[in-house]
């Protein structure tokens, strides 16, 4: 079947290669993009709550610093380690099933990261900013601040908000990255087993 | 890459872009991503040639490598088992064609994963090869081909 075609797209292609000009628009490279962006951003927020770490003399707010930042860390791990282990070249010796089955692994465990993220990360973030806020803006210490009506109902709503609207957001933002991608794939290898 | 390397390269390569070019016009709708895929491939080809060493054909190694770069790419959403549901103007269109572009017609209609199996298995390769390749069992290989070729050979009928 196969035969010796010309195709002049392809003598092109060829050509780039011969000068160097060829380039990869792989999901596993956006994927490892996405990573190192994702991990630049998390230095420079760890740098920030590390700064107001000095800026806020309340007890409290001190804790809720020192929580995003080990929050921060171990996102930040998790996502160095993933970009480290993440091979952004497709495999011309693992087999078309395998092959599938390692870039859905990579692309789920991204997915899980952020969800984490999402879950985990923002609520707190929020919770200790409002506070720092509420304080800054009242003149009043944390144990104050908080003795005010509706502060805490306040406090409390906006979590029971943020939790599943921060996991939900995140969710969606990867679902518009690569959704449709992980779906085919997950399709691809379901039709290998059937 | 020492400029001998990818001399050799470039020559295998020009040797088998028959390989590129039959599975870059099964999987691409349009030039556009057919232009895509032959870029990517060639990416990822000229990327691993250094990891090749030869312990099986370059051909084989290069329709692996094609295929498991195809079926990952991100590409347009398609149906899985389109040939039933495909719409008959599409292989109609090729009445006119020869035989081997109105088998390659019907081809491209098929799910994607039977386009690997179908144009493995036309390019001579066995049963136990093309599992291999896949990843699948031998007895799936058979029962797959069995259903591909039916589903081709009731489509190539009605054209």
């Amino acid at each position: 079947m196969v035969t010796e075609p010309f195709d002049k797209d392809l003598e092109a292609a060829i050509a780039m290669v011969r000068q160097g000009g060829i380039q990869s628009k792989h999901p596993l490279k956006r994927l490892k993009r996405n990573l190192l962006i994702n991990i630049c951003w998390a230095i420079i927020i760890f740098a920030a709550f590390f700064a107001a770490l000095f800026v806020f003399n309340d007890v409290w707010i001190r804790m809720g610093i020192l929580l995003m930042l080990s929050f921060t860390l171990w996102a930040t791990w998790g996502s160095i380690r993933l970009y480290v282990g993440l091979q952004p070249l497709v495999s011309a010796e693992n087999n078309v099933k395998a092959e599938l089955n390692r870039q859905y692994a990579l692309f789920t465990r991204w997915m899980k990261v952020q969800q984490n993220t999402g879950l985990v990360f923002y609520p707190i973030s929020a919770a200790t900013g409002f506070m720092a806020g509420g304080m800054e803006g009242s003149g009043k210490s944390v144990a104050e601040f908080i003795q005010l009506p509706f502060v805490m109902i306040a406090l409390f709503v906006s979590i029971i908000v943020l939790v599943p609207f921060c996991y939900l957001l995140a969710k969606w933002m990867f679902k518009v990255a690569f959704g449709q991608h992980v779906d085919n794939m997950k399709q691809l290898m379901d039709s290998l087993e059937n | 890459m020492s400029e001998k390397s990818q001399e050799h390269f470039l020559e295998m390569v020009r040797t088998h872009q028959g390989i590129i070019h039959q599975l870059a016009s099964l999987y691409a709708d349009g030039q556009e991503e057919r232009k895509d895929i032959y870029q990517e491939v060639l990416y990822q080809a000229w990327k691993s040639w250094p990891k090749f060493r030869g312990d099986a054909a370059f051909s084989t190694w290069l329709y692996r490598l094609a295929l498991n770069t195809i079926l990952t790419l991100q590409r347009a959403k398609r149906p899985m088992a389109v040939l039933e549901q495909a719409p008959d103007t599409a292989v109609e269109e090729h009445l006119h064609l020869e035989d081997k572009e109105r088998l390659h017609a019907a081809i491209k209609h098929l799910a994607d994963m039977d386009k690997a199996l179908i144009s493995l298995h036309l390019e001579g390769y066995s049963n136990p090869e093309i599992a291999s390749i896949l990843g699948m069992g031998e007895n799936n290989v058979a029962v797959r081909l069995h259903r591909a070729k039916q589903q081709l050979s009731q489509k190539l009928k009605r054209v």
